[in-house]
């Protein structure tokens, strides 16, 4: 085949997927399973909205115009003497919060309302929006048990050791600073034999080798008590999460402890 | 396929090329106004068998080209009120044939890369099937090429397409249908000039 030209190739392309393609003979009952696959029946789910929707669904779409201009015909009598009598003090309140209720008018002493609770309402979409979206709280909810929880939690935490799973943890690493610096396990942890022995137990309790003990003080903005290795839950000595533990959302239920802690 | 066709249409040899090529004639017999189930019942009785070889030879497997034309016709069943048209069905078929068959190979690699490997004396499922597609030098040459080059050169000379339809088929440009067949032809000759 050496020295074959284009040709060539495509006519033995040609001829060899015919002979190859002939070779093949499909299975008899193609059509029936065809059919059996346009049979068969759909999901139970799916049959019974199929069925509502058909059976229900549009017969009362198309009589619902009907029935609600029925209704509109019987409650106009019934609710024109309320709208009659509300107008004029819905026509009040309106006046209230709006600008410049016309040409002539003096504007009113509340107006300024209506433009600030508009802002104010975007405003609050926005914080909900933004704390739904980042998980926000948790870092608010840790920097706020920094701030305030640490002495009692330090108290606590000696008098009752150390609680499962980072539970007296005061850094719970969720926060931008904290995050930053977990990952780099320092050097106190290994030196001190206190802190060692509290490395060795959150070694046990958490078992993935990843999970170094973050006993280095964080240059999280919160106010550490101490960065000594001491087996208080001070931020050194808490068997922290493994970094990528405390980059991801494991920290969650340690953050809410960290909170009740606070809290409490 | 002799039992279970519909009536009227015998079991008869069919070229490979009778139903990819002069289609259009026997096409004209599907009328626009027929339901979903006459006109799969007409189009299998046209199609089925060279639609089943084009999706073999893409995907190299004769079962699974089966349930691909299979899926393609139950498909084209349900969107038979769009299409209405013979002509337009044909080509959703193949278009269909050509789209699950990547769809298939796809999925093959991912299995492949997860399965565990087989003992050396254990021949896979498929194998059979691949070893009758796979008896002749050219069409085991044929898969060692990339599968957008390989639609390409069975639609080009197993269907004997056009380069626009199969530009249609595929979904890419003419130009793009002439790069990949020009490229898997010299990779091809290569392949046979080294085995040679």
């Amino acid at each position: 085949m050496t020295g074959m030209t284009h040709f060539d190739t495509e006519e033995i392309l040609r001829r060899e997927l015919r002979a190859a393609a002939e070779a093949i003979e499909p299975a008899a009952d193609g059509l029936n399973q065809i059919r059996a696959r346009l049979s068969a029946p759909r999901p139970l789910a799916v049959a019974w909205v199929m069925v509502g929707w058909t059976t229900v669904g549009q017969p009362a779409l198309v009589r619902l115009d009907q029935v609600f201009e029925a209704a509109a015909e019987w409650l106009r009598p019934a609710l024109h003497p309320v709208y009659e009598r509300l107008h004029p003090a819905l026509g009040k309140v309106r006046a209230l919060f709006t600008p410049h209720t016309g040409p002539g008018d003096r504007p009113s002493r509340y107006a300024w309302l209506r433009p600030a609770l508009a802002v104010a309402a975007v405003v609050a979409v926005v914080v909900v929006g933004s704390f739904a979206l980042t998980g926000l709280p948790n870092g608010v909810i840790s920097q706020v048990g920094n701030v305030f929880g640490n002495p009692t939690q330090s108290s606590h935490n000696h008098g009752h050791g150390q609680r499962e799973n980072g539970g007296a943890q005061p850094f719970p690493t969720t926060g931008p600073g904290s995050r930053t610096a977990s990952p780099r396990p320092s050097a106190s942890c290994s030196r001190s034999a206190k802190s060692t022995s509290i490395c060795s137990r959150s070694a046990k309790t958490t078992p993935s080798p990843s999970t170094s003990p973050s006993p280095s003080p964080s240059p999280s903005p919160s106010p550490s008590p101490s960065p000594s290795p001491s087996p208080s839950p001070s931020p050194s000595a808490s068997p922290s999460p493994s970094p990528t533990d405390s980059a991801g959302g494991d920290t969650a239920p340690a953050d809410s402890e960290s909170a009740q802690t606070a809290s409490a | 396929m002799a039992a279970s066709e519909p009536s009227g249409a015998p079991a008869r040899p069919i070229h490979v090329t009778e139903t990819l090529v002069a289609d259009n004639a026997a096409l004209g017999s599907v009328p626009a106004d027929w339901d979903a189930d006459r006109a799969v019942t007409a189009l299998y009785s046209t199609h089925y068998r060279s639609l089943v070889r084009l999706a073999a030879l893409l995907v190299r497997d004769v079962a699974t080209a089966e349930e691909v034309v299979q899926d393609s016709f139950v498909a084209m069943h349900g969107g038979w009120r769009r299409l209405r048209d013979s002509d337009k069905a044909l080509s959703y078929l193949r278009q269909s044939v050509v789209n699950r068959s990547r769809s298939v190979l796809r999925h093959r690699v991912v299995v492949d890369r997860n399965a565990p490997k087989p003992a050396p004396d254990m021949p896979s499922a498929e194998h059979g099937a691949i070893a009758l597609l796979e008896r002749s030098a050219v069409v085991s040459a044929l898969r060692t090429l990339p599968p957008r080059q390989r639609e390409a050169l069975v639609l080009r000379y197993y269907g004997d397409m056009s380069e626009a339809q199969i530009a249609d088929i595929m979904g890419i440009s003419r130009g793009a249908v002439k790069s990949h067949t020009a490229r898997a032809m010299s990779a091809l000759r290569s392949v046979l000039e080294r085995e040679a």
